[in-house]
């Protein structure tokens, strides 16, 4: 029986935060959106959110590498305006909270990053677990980030489904016995959830 | 009508400074050797190129330049000295301009651009020439040894070592310098105890307080700093030298250079027994040497340029500034639209953006056409190889011996790590940062590079690994995993199991 849901922050209640920039940042700058994601989060942001660099310091070398005429401050902001919640998946996680689920916010984000993203999206208000790997200095996803998750909760891996839109994320919750879903939009995330919990 | 015949592919590139490479083989290589080409193509995709010439043209123009060096041996010794001397004013030029990028004019830096491109194509035109002719004096050779020594595959041996030529081994140079540095390092106790802390930035920092280690550091970063770059790809830093004698320290340089003094004096022992076995005379002689010459002119080449793009890119990211435009889109851009975004205004991301996705840069008679679009992807679909279902690759032999292995894609340095001993590195084009992979890998299979003396067979033969280059489509017809068998020797890639 299902008890925790495990929502992705940045691709389902977020709208795909870095690969919106990447694609906003392939429009204006020319070029495959997938190469700036690859520099951006997966090289320099994946460091950050592992505390190898500041957050400060991904941006810096994310205009760096690709040599954009902007600053790191510009590029940050583009960042933050391209944010959109998915007011569908908020509600959705009111209706399952009635029904009786435990559902979490997990992010692997930097604490000023993600604590900016909360205030101005009021997250904190529209779910009542969020946790930011970072602050427990761990990578996001991986067995000890899930374990620790699991005690949190009281719940067993077969217990949880987990959510998110980068398959790696998934791999070790799927190999620990969780129920995961790819997420590639709203409609087929429903749809998987939908499945799992009443069918 | 024109049949093009592809003679280059790499990754990670953009058409500068390339489209200058292919206008001075169109006009300013004339002065040079007496002949030029008329008509070159070069797309670009994504950051990959391709590059065609008129096949018709090439052979002429090959033959015409075999018969000028079959006339004068000692053309590419000329050559590199005069390489050696442009490439002195030509750096100097740049690194005048480097630091101060920001305050110069609008009506400055298009002028700076311009003489950039001035200079370069004058060293381009001059190396172009051992292209021109590498494979009709390699056949020309190989045909001559074909005769003389016993049998064709003793031939192809006999070619490999009488062409070989440890000037053109790079990165062998720089870790026998970085050796001999670790050498001097280990005599004495002072300069030893610093490399006994742990710490790779507490080293750092005592090196940098010790004026005489530091400036032997100093000198070896600014004589080897480039050897990694290729566009876009870091270069060495002094750090990165600090933590490379680190590792040599713990590795007995002593033996390590007597190894690598051994291997070069028995590379020329080899040579001289084999031109003693086949009485190879005076003049055939000089011509084996035109070729290690024309292997070392390539390599000063690549010194000459990748430094010029390192020191020039604070001038092309100023222009990207002004123009608001990224480092890439501004390498996109002509140098008349260069002169028109500084002095106009001209807003020319558009444009850039679309070069970037297709383009086709057309050197005529030393003046580029672009073509985008419908025209770009005609010639395109035209001209770029398609994957097959074919189960064996044909490619260029260029570092002998057979292997084994299963396929890794490498397109990007930070993809090298993936590469796991045993492995065989497909790429488009093997370059500089990619030779620890290469080192790990029991083979290299490139898409581009035309032969023996191209820069990927170059990193394999100093690997000692068997390489295929030219294979046009390996990239795309392979994927992580399969198990593939390269020849090396025949320029074959074999599709074992996929």
């Amino acid at each position: 029986m299902i008890k925790l849901i495990i929502f992705d922050c940045y691709g389902l209640i977020l709208n795909e935060g870095y690969p919106n920039t990447s694609k906003a940042l392939a429009r204006k700058f020319g070029g495959k959106w997938q190469d700036y994601h690859q520099v951006m989060y997966q090289e320099y942001f994946n460091l950050a959110a592992i505390r190898k660099i500041s957050q400060k310091e991904a941006w810096q070398k994310t205009v760096e590498h690709f040599k954009l005429p902007m600053t790191w401050q510009q590029l940050r902001d583009l960042h933050y305006r391209l944010f959109k919640i998915d007011n569908r998946a908020v509600k959705l996680n009111h209706e399952l909270n009635k029904k009786g689920y435990k559902t979490l916010l997990l992010s692997k984000n930097t604490r000023s990053q993600f604590a900016d993203t909360c205030r101005r999206f009021g997250l904190k208000k529209k779910f009542k677990n969020v946790i930011n790997t970072w602050e427990l200095n761990l990578p996001k996803a991986s067995k000890k980030t899930l374990s620790v998750v699991m005690d949190k909760f009281k719940v067993k891996s077969e217990e949880v489904i987990y959510a998110d839109d980068q398959e790696n994320n998934l791999v070790d919750g799927r190999n620990m016995g969780m129920k995961t879903i790819l997420v590639k939009n709203y409609q087929q995330f429903k749809k998987e959830l939908n499945h799992y919990l009443y069918d | 009508m024109t049949k093009w015949f592809q003679i280059s592919q790499r990754q990670r590139v953009s058409p500068f400074p390339n489209y200058f490479s292919m206008e001075s083989v169109t006009k300013e290589m004339k002065g040079v050797i007496g002949y030029c080409y008329h008509n070159v193509l070069l797309i670009f995709q994504n950051n990959t190129f391709w590059v065609f010439f008129d096949k018709k043209e090439h052979d002429n123009l090959g033959g015409k330049v075999l018969k000028v060096i079959l006339k004068e041996p000692e053309l590419f010794k000329n050559l590199i000295s005069k390489e050696k001397k442009f490439a002195r004013t030509f750096l100097g030029f740049i690194k005048q301009y480097r630091r101060q990028a920001s305050q110069l004019s609008n009506v400055k830096l298009p002028a700076i651009h311009q003489r950039y491109e001035r200079e370069y194509k004058r060293i381009y035109a001059h190396y172009f020439v051992i292209l021109a002719v590498e494979n009709f004096l390699m056949n020309y050779l190989k045909n001559y040894l074909e005769k003389t020594a016993d049998g064709s595959r003793q031939s192809v041996d006999y070619l490999n070592t009488l062409i070989s030529d440890r000037r053109a081994f790079v990165l062998a140079k720089e870790r026998l310098a970085a050796l001999k540095l670790a050498v001097r390092i280990k005599s004495r106790n002072t300069w030893l105890e610093y490399f006994k802390t742990g710490n790779a930035g507490r080293i750092e920092e005592k090196v940098k307080n010790d004026p005489g280690l530091c400036k032997l550091f100093k000198r070896h970063e600014n004589n080897y700093f480039w050897i990694t770059r290729d566009y876009d790809d870091s270069v060495l830093t002094f750090s990165d030298f600090i933590k490379r004698a680190k590792k040599l320290i713990n590795q007995n340089p002593v033996a390590e250079i007597e190894k690598i003094t051994k291997e070069s004096i028995a590379l020329n022992k080899k040579q001289r027994q084999i031109e003693k076995e086949i009485q190879l005379d005076r003049y055939h002689q000089k011509l084996f040497q035109t070729m290690r010459d024309g292997m070392y002119l390539k390599e000063l080449r690549k010194m000459i340029v990748s430094q010029s793009l390192y020191y020039y890119d604070p001038i092309l990211i100023e222009i990207g500034k002004r123009g608001g435009l990224s480092l890439n889109q501004v390498r996109h851009l002509l140098t008349s639209e260069i002169k028109e975004l500084l002095l106009k205004n001209k807003d020319y991301a558009a444009a850039a953006n679309e070069r970037i996705k297709l383009s086709v840069y057309w050197a005529k008679n030393g003046s580029t056409k672009v073509l985008v679009k419908k025209k770009a992807l005609l010639l395109c679909r035209q001209l770029l190889p398609s994957p097959s279902v074919a189960k064996e690759i044909q490619g260029f032999p260029a570092s002998p011996g057979v292997a084994l292995g299963k396929v890794r894609i490498v397109m990007h340095p930070w993809e090298c790590a993936k590469l796991k001993a045993g492995e065989i590195l497909v790429t488009v084009q093997a370059v500089p940062s990619f030779s620890s992979a290469i080192q790990r890998a029991a083979a290299l299979v490139a898409d581009g590079g035309t032969g023996i003396t191209s820069h990927p067979a170059t990193l394999a033969r100093e690997a000692g690994i068997p390489c295929v280059t030219g294979a046009k489509v390996a990239t795309k017809l392979l994927k992580n995993g399969d198990l593939i068998e390269v020849n090396g020797g025949q320029g074959t890639v074999k599709i074992i199991k996929k």
